[in-house]
């Protein structure tokens, strides 16, 4: 059963490896995914979240506990005192530092936005992608990527032209 | 190969948010990526239409249709944002098209003193402007004439494997008074100009123009054997050997550069009238195309679109299908006429681009912010 805790409905959410995280109901839906299962009523006790290891969830939570509108008794507080601009500028530079993560970590954090349905986070962890890519030589882009020039020299003169929009 | 990191709906999801020459970028990555970009976006499907510019309302149009159904009609692209007061029509030294890349419009503003051309960037599909910044040393040149054709010494490239975005300034003398011993480049995002090193002395002769294709920029020396200096935008060098000009039985009075299916080419126009333009193909000079009718121009800067071949008859733009071999057309093959552009009283003095509507970001550039 979801438990309560103060008046806010809780919800558990199990990872692969066996680790229980519980969550506020509000927290968990920032997924869409879990939001279904909660409104289809299938979650009445633990959620398991196959393919996301503890360290990803937990990193998951972590940023939708930020990000959970704070509206309600519980954010009441915060936004009497502080404007909407100056919240969102802090959001934006927490964002940044939660994105400060190595590779294999970012490439797991977009996997388990785009499974959970996490929109917010998906642009978050996709943007340093796109931007790697729109940045770097494709030298950097294949290593960053892990995968290798396949082409043959007169292949790639294809593609080139291709490319070019003015010729097709 | 080895296994990319991230699934395979996660790499389109990622394709799918890159800017439209990005994606075309990406393809060059590898295999899986070209095969990628086939399968879940629709970027390579889109065409390219002729963009007709017309220096006498410095204004960009768009030719609706190519094809047989063509009715000769055409849509405004852009147009300079005129000042409260100023002329309706525009000389054409004034204000010209450098060129396009993706969507994107050069346009070179040779108004005002001691500016060399104030370039800026245009995206008519989303509205972005960009100011690039002015050329260095222009500022020292006290030019009684305040308006000189700027805009023939920049050249707008785009680097196919870079990816990066560059405004050339070749080598030049305008009338003597003003010179330029060295291209200059402009990466855009960058905040300054470069001077590019061993590029001295390799003057432009500007009536030829200056074209980049495939991320070389190409133009013909002045003075002296008439010579291609080809200048690399990947590391903006020289290359070491200067490409001729195609040999001609007749000898030439006027040609300019071209670009024909991604590659080099030449117009060459000879005393007799007769227009020729021919292709760099494998290190060899190929003539793809002759026109034998006076009065009528093979437009510049590029004739060559998709199927067909264009062809200016003053304000009448005519289409003829590219077949293989030699195409050669005389006064009495009429073409198809896929412009017919408004008739004005300043002149019809028009240049042919390649346009296609993109959302590509131009914000991302500004150095300023």
């Amino acid at each position: 059963m979801a438990t309560r805790e103060a008046g806010k409905k809780m919800i558990m959410l199990k990872s692969p490896d066996g680790m229980e995280f519980e969550v506020e109901e509000a927290v968990a839906m920032e997924s869409q995914t879990i939001r279904k299962m909660i409104e289809d009523d299938c979650a009445d006790t633990a959620i398991l979240i196959p393919n996301i290891n503890s360290k990803i969830l937990s990193r998951v939570i972590e940023y939708c506990n930020k990000h959970v509108p704070t509206t309600g008794a519980t954010g009441a507080a915060a936004s009497d005192t502080v404007a909407p601009a100056a919240l969102a500028e802090d959001l934006k530079i927490w964002d940044a530092e939660f994105i400060k993560v190595n590779r294999a970590t970012r490439f797991d954090l977009i996997q388990a936005a785009s499974y959970l349905n996490i929109k917010g986070l998906l642009d978050l962890t996709s943007q340093t992608t796109i931007d790697t890519i729109s940045d770097n030589s494709l030298e950097e882009i294949r290593s960053f990527l892990s995968t290798k020039n396949d082409y043959l020299p007169e292949e790639e003169q294809t593609i080139r032209r291709e490319n070019q929009w003015a010729f097709q | 190969m080895e296994a990319c990191f991230l699934p395979t709906d996660l790499l389109v999801e990622i394709l799918l948010r890159l800017p439209p020459s990005a994606r075309r970028r990406a393809r060059l990555v590898c295999k899986l990526w070209r095969d990628f970009v086939a399968e879940h976006t629709t970027e390579m499907q889109s065409r390219a239409k002729v963009l007709l510019w017309h220096a006498g309302s410095a204004a960009a149009y768009v030719v609706d249709d190519l094809s047989s159904s063509s009715t000769g009609s055409y849509t405004e692209l852009w147009r300079i944002a005129r000042l409260p007061g100023e002329r309706t029509y525009y000389y054409s030294d004034e204000v010209q098209l450098v060129g396009t890349c993706n969507g994107l419009l050069c346009i070179c503003d040779n108004r005002g003193e001691r500016t060399g051309g104030t370039v800026t960037l245009v995206n008519p599909a989303t509205g972005e402007k960009l100011p690039v910044p002015p050329l260095p040393g222009a500022a020292q040149f006290a030019l009684d004439y305040h308006c000189q054709r700027w805009d023939r010494a920049y050249s707008f490239a785009y680097h196919p494997t870079s990816g990066q975005y560059k405004v050339v300034h070749v080598p030049c003398s305008f009338d003597r008074v003003c010179d330029y011993d060295a291209a200059h480049v402009l990466t855009l995002g960058e905040a300054a100009w470069r001077e590019a090193p061993g590029t001295n002395g390799k003057r432009c002769n500007l009536h030829a123009g200056v074209v980049s294709v495939d991320g070389v920029t190409y133009w013909v020396t002045d003075g002296g054997t008439a010579r291609i200096v080809s200048f690399d935008l990947d590391n903006e060098h020289v290359a070491a050997s200067a490409i001729e000009l195609p040999s001609l039985p007749d000898k030439p009075d006027d040609y300019n550069l071209t670009e024909v299916d991604g590659r080099l080419g030449v117009v060459i126009r000879s005393p007799s009238g007769t227009r020729e333009a021919w292709v760099r193909e494998q290190g060899k000079w190929i003539c793809r195309y002759v026109l034998r009718c006076k009065w009528q121009q093979i437009p510049r800067p590029y004739f060559a679109h998709g199927e067909y071949f264009l062809k200016l008859e003053g304000r009448l733009l005519y289409g003829y299908s590219r077949k293989s071999g030699v195409v050669k057309v005389s006064h009495k093959d009429k073409g198809r006429l896929v412009a017919k552009m408004k008739d004005d009283n300043y002149g019809s003095n028009y240049q042919t681009f390649a346009y296609v509507r993109t959302s590509e970001p131009l914000g991302v550039y500004d150095a300023t912010k």
